[in-house]
């Protein structure tokens, strides 16, 4: 599938809290639980949309604002590996390493991009651009090779393809 | 409902899980992450067992529960290898540290490598690594690499305390224990989060590196804190007191104590302590000692005895027993408090509160609560124990005796000194607040000059006890020790439970 | 003849197939309005789809309607339905087109089971990573709700129900049941150990129903022909018209919905379908039911049809119907150890066998790989798996055994080379056994 437009102002921060906007989006989340800790995974997947990566005065933000623990929200982003507890690129790539893409060209593509971006697996480049992940399977595997940046998928990837993605991406 | 566990029938409530059921027969199911005071988790696969003939799939004992005309094998073939391979997945990862861990020699992950492990290593890849030795506080250690994510220490914060100081972080292979942002832990039963390890994870930071267990000596014993009488063991090296670990009650105090209980082994190492006896400043030997309290006494109508509530049954017994017969009408007892909680820790800093007031001896005037009157024309004050003495009982006395490990503020003024043992050096009875009556054991020898203490007021009243037994057997023919609730011995929980010591080895 | 079905794919081509509007063009909702102003007895849906026969198509296979009908009756606790779009098992993209393509039909087939199950909140758990479907089924909700087909008392019928969205962050663990209720529940999604089983105490403690997205896609369907229809469907001990996911060597990688029944030799080779292997190329290895089942031989492959009687018959499962083809340039002993890093990545660590069997199992496979392979490894591989496999919490060990050992097992050979000559061992051609 086509991409969206990259997430907006996704960039590392020094964390804390985040937008009053945000908040007024992720208040009424709550209520689909009877217990507001169940918004825990959605409302820190939105935060992190929003800051980047999901430090402790975000963490301690979260926790606040579910009624829990810092500890226990650290339990839940140290676990998760979609969830960020270190800063990241303003753009964050995940190519796919399960076998259906890693035997379809999913393995050159990802060696093209470290080489390109001159990082190792789970690095962010010197300008702080993009962040390259590996993925397990991302269930698009009959369009292997795939890849997701910034959380939209692109699929059947050429390693030209993909200079030309990454060039794009502001 | 009736079930047959290794053959033998056995019939248990409704609820009963499988572990438990064949405890009481008497067969040992390995567990790590069950604990009889905790609830249980399932994540070790130790306690796998064989139900029936279904060898591919293997339940947990733990949480198992029981079925009627349930068939349950704990030592197949196929649970006997399931058994061995966990084993070896506990220890691929597990550091060589047998070497250097506390826990070695009172650790069930070598006692159970050794029952029911692989023998030989068939790993040759490189040993994952974590943090090692990471303060969870000043007193509790942690080290990464010998965990295996039992949860039970977190599971003791969050069942039993309400509280989360540490939880599990990070995923697979890299999860480990951790503390919160808001630092330390700060809890005064934290440290019964290590004895709950049955790995050497968690230790003592008081007793790190000081003695391996094969060379301490044990006593089965009872904490002297307060009036919870948590059984404890009371380990000694060289008789040095190194530390005091709780022992499993499940009446009294569960597996646990209070750190403040468990600490308080230092205050037993007596650096100085009153040997043979001291009669007005002078050294003297223990029978003119007497003499000399005799004369003080007189008829006894003008003394009173202030006994601590350290003090056995069977030493409050003898000085009783003495007092009747010298004439001395009045026995107080002292007292000692601290705050309480809503856990173990009671108000009453004392463990023998119960024994003294069933004997007879009234709380000591003047001290909080107290409505008993002050004799007129007192003159002798007779103190047996340590035990805070109110100023104002002092007043116009002519004499005062001291029986007491050490006189201490006191020493100057007294008339007799006579020496006196720790609950730590002696044995006996004390009633705890809940009505158990429990066997104090001695873990220490104070050496010469320090008789028994039972035995100078047995020596003062002329009595003819040899032995303590003696003593007891007096007791009982005068009904003064009324059948109470009795704590089964540790060899009685043994045959009951066999298996659910919590893995707390003495 | 191997042939397609339209049913749960009918919409998928159309334009706009997301939307309400021509959803209900083609007829949709009208089985959940039916069975509201009916008033049909819950407890007669619950039969019907238990005659049916229709099998959960999460992997796992277990009869819908009989795990339906695990609700205590007369239970005083609210009543969940979880919907389980965490799609993550290797090989398998079919909910995603659901999700993507066709959502509404998810939705209605959400309506008619937590009807049937008397549950009146459900919540629809997806993986993160679904950034479109999510989109796609938010609005779709949002639709759904604006029409009054969901809510507080639906279409004056009195009953409630409310729908929720609810995403994951990235583990493929959560797709197991329990340690799904856990991830909703916002703890550590540990699986949990059974008994007590969901239908008893799941979500917050609570009588909780989990199907997966493609289990409920057929509701509707079945609700509004009837369980004999269903049950005519493919094969008769496993019936119906699933989506079936090939990827790998072969010329044309896809989803197609077919019955249950079909040879899986003729997905492959027909040019409706597959197109057969790539140029130059000849089979070797077919892993069938998403990667946590046992891999076949091409022989086996011959003969094998795609239904739970038919892959048992060739020792493996229809699992996820992730179905990944292999050919002959394929290195098996690097395609075990991919998979075998994807099942210790992704294990949760709650349990030993698993924690510390996966990873170890990953070395040994890179030691081989690396040309420090010995012996003595291959039986070990085997007595590894033998101590994972069904001494776990949940089934995450299991699936990561039955590649291992099968490969281990049926491509003997190539393994031993590597062991022998390691440096000289290059992708062998042709399968070994």
């Amino acid at each position: 599938m086509a991409a969206a437009t990259p997430t907006p102002a996704a960039g590392p921060q020094a964390g804390g809290a985040p937008s009053a906007a945000l908040v007024a989006k992720l208040t009424p989340l709550k209520a689909r639980y009877p217990h507001a800790k169940a918004a825990m995974v959605p409302v820190l997947r939105a935060v992190q949309a929003e800051l980047g990566w999901l430090g402790p005065d975000t963490q301690a933000w979260v926790a606040q604002f579910l009624g829990v623990t810092a500890l226990e929200v650290h339990e839940v982003v140290s676990f998760y590996p979609m969830l960020y507890d270190k800063p990241v690129g303003k753009h964050v790539i995940h190519v796919c390493r399960t076998l259906s893409c890693d035997a379809c060209g999913g393995k050159e593509l990802f060696e093209h991009l470290c080489s390109k971006l001159g990082v190792q697996r789970g690095g962010t480049t010197q300008d702080g651009r993009f962040t390259l992940k590996a993925a397990e399977c991302l269930a698009s595997c009959g369009t292997a090779p795939v890849v997701l940046i910034d959380n939209e998928r692109h699929e059947n990837l050429t390693p030209e393809q993909i200079d030309r993605l990454l060039e794009a991406a502001q | 409902m009736k079930l047959t566990i290794d053959g033998k029938p056995l019939e248990v409530e409704p609820g009963t899980n499988v572990l438990e059921a064949a405890a009481r027969l008497g067969i040992e199911i390995p567990h790590y992450c069950y604990h009889p005071d905790i609830s249980a988790d399932g994540n070790c696969r130790i306690c796998l067992v064989q139900v029936g003939d279904a060898t591919r799939k293997l339940p947990i004992a733990c949480m198992l529960p029981c079925a009627e005309g349930m068939v349950v094998h704990t030592a197949s073939p196929a649970v006997v290898k399931a058994r061995k391979g966990v084993m070896e997945f506990l220890l691929i990862n597990h550091p060589l540290d047998c070497t250097i861990c506390d826990q070695a020699g009172e650790c069930p992950l070598q006692d159970y490598s050794y029952r029911f492990g692989p023998g030989d290593s068939r790993f040759v890849e490189d040993k994952g690594k974590k943090q090692k030795h990471v303060p969870f506080s000043d007193k509790v250690l942690f080290d990464g690499e010998r965990c295996i994510l039992c949860t039970r220490c977190v599971r003791f914060f969050t069942e039993l305390r309400d509280a989360k100081p540490i939880g599990v972080v990070n995923m697979g292979g890299k999860s480990t224990i951790s503390l919160g942002p808001n630092g330390p832990i700060d809890d005064p039963y934290q440290m019964n989060i290590i004895d709950a390890c049955p790995v050497g994870a968690l230790t003592s930071r008081d007793f790190r590196f000081k003695q391996r267990v094969w060379f301490m000596d044990f006593a089965e014993t009872v904490c002297p804190g307060c009036a919870r009488g948590c059984n404890m063991t009371a380990g000694a090296y060289q008789n040095q007191l190194l530390r005091f670990t709780p022992r499993r009650n499940p009446e009294v105090n569960k597996s646990w104590m209070c750190d403040d209980g468990r600490l308080s082994y230092k205050r037993y190492n007596l650096e100085s302590r009153t040997r043979g006896a001291v009669v007005r400043g002078q050294p003297e030997s223990l029978e003119r000692a007497l003499d000399a309290v005799k004369a003080l006494v007189g008829d006894g109508s003008r003394t009173a005895v202030l006994a601590a509530t350290t003090l056995t049954c069977e030493e409050l017994f003898a000085v009783k027993t003495w007092a009747a017969g010298a004439g001395v009408k009045t026995l107080w007892h002292g007292a000692a408090s601290w705050k309480g909680d809503e856990f173990l820790k009671l108000a009453d800093a004392t463990p023998n509160t119960a024994g003294a007031k069933e004997l007879g001896f009234l709380l000591a005037p003047l001290l909080p609560g107290s409505t008993t009157p002050r004799p007129a024309g007192l003159s002798v004050l007779v103190v047996a124990g340590e035990v805070a003495v109110p100023a104002a009982l002092l007043d116009g006395l002519d004499a005062l005796v001291i029986q007491a490990p050490a006189g201490g503020a006191l020493a100057e003024g007294a008339s007799v000194l006579l020496p006196g043992r720790t609950p730590l050096e002696t044995k006996g009875t004390w009633v705890n607040a809940t009505g158990h009556r429990q066997a104090v054991r001695p873990a220490l020898d104070p050496g010469a000059g320090v008789p028994e203490s039972w035995t100078l007021w047995r020596d003062l009243a002329g009595q003819r006890w040899p032995t303590l037994q003696h003593l007891q057997a007096a007791m009982a023919a005068a009904g003064s020790a009324p059948a109470r609730k009795r704590t089964p011995s540790v060899a009685e929980q043994a045959l009951a439970q066999p298996a659910l010591a919590g893995n707390n080895l003495p | 003849m191997i042939r397609e079905t339209k049913l749960l794919s009918a919409r998928f081509g159309q334009p706009q197939s997301w939307a309400l509007e021509g959803f209900r063009k083609d007829g949709g909702y009208e089985t959940w309005l039916k069975v509201l102003k009916d008033k049909r007895p819950p407890a007669e849906l619950v039969a019907e789809v238990k005659a049916s026969g229709l099998k959960g198509r999460g992997g796992a296979g277990f009869s819908t309607g009989t795990k339906w009908s695990f609700i205590p009756k007369g239970t005083t606790k609210p009543v969940y339905l979880c919907v389980n779009g965490d799609e993550s098992e290797p090989g398998t993209f079919k909910d995603r087109q659901i999700l993507e393509l066709d959502p509404h039909q998810l939705l209605e087939g959400v309506g008619l089971t937590c009807y049937a199950i008397g549950a009146h909140t459900a919540y629809l758990y997806l993986r993160c990573e679904f950034a479109l479907g999510l989109r796609r089924l938010q609005a779709a909700l949002d639709e759904a709700y604006k029409a009054g087909l969901f809510g507080k008392n639906i279409q004056g019928s009195g009953f409630d129900l409310e729908v929720h969205t609810h995403i994951g962050a990235g583990a493929y663990i959560c797709g197991e049941e329990t340690s799904l209720l856990n991830s909703i529940e916002g703890v550590r999604p540990y699986p949990r150990n059974k008994p007590p089983f969901p239908a008893v105490e799941g979500l917050f403690g609570c009588p909780t129903i989990i199907n997966n997205v493609e289990t409920i896609a057929n509701i509707p369907h079945i609700l509004k022909r009837g369980a004999a229809w269903h049950a005519a469907l493919g094969n008769k001990e496993d019936p119906g018209s699933r989506l079936w996911c090939v990827s790998g060597h072969v010329k044309r990688r896809g989803v197609w919905e077919i019955e249950t029944g079909f040879r899986l030799a003729e997905l492959i080779d027909s040019p409706d379908f597959c197109g057969g292997m790539r140029p130059g190329r000849k089979l070797k290895a077919v892993i069938p039911g998403g990667s946590s089942s046992r891999v076949l031989l091409p022989d086996e492959v011959a003969v094998a049809t795609m239904d739970a009687p038919g892959m048992k018959q060739v020792n493996s499962s229809l699992g996820s119907a992730g179905i990944i083809v292999l050919d002959d340039s394929t290195d098996m002993v690097d395609a075990v150890l991919n998979l075998m890093r994807f099942y210790a990545h992704e294990s949760c660590g709650q349990c030993t066998p698993c924690r510390e069997g996966t990873p170890w199992v990953v070395k040994v496979l890179e030691r081989i790989m690396s040309g420090h392979g010995r012996a003595e490894d291959l039986d070990l591989l085997l007595d590894l798996a033998d101590n994972m496999e069904g001494r776990t919490v949940c089934a995450l060990a299991d699936g990561a055994c039955w590649p291992l050992v099968s490969i281990v097992q049926k491509f003997r050979a190539e393994f031993l080379a590597k062991i022998r000559a390691p440096a000289r061992a290059a992708a062998p051609a042709g399968a070994g056994a």
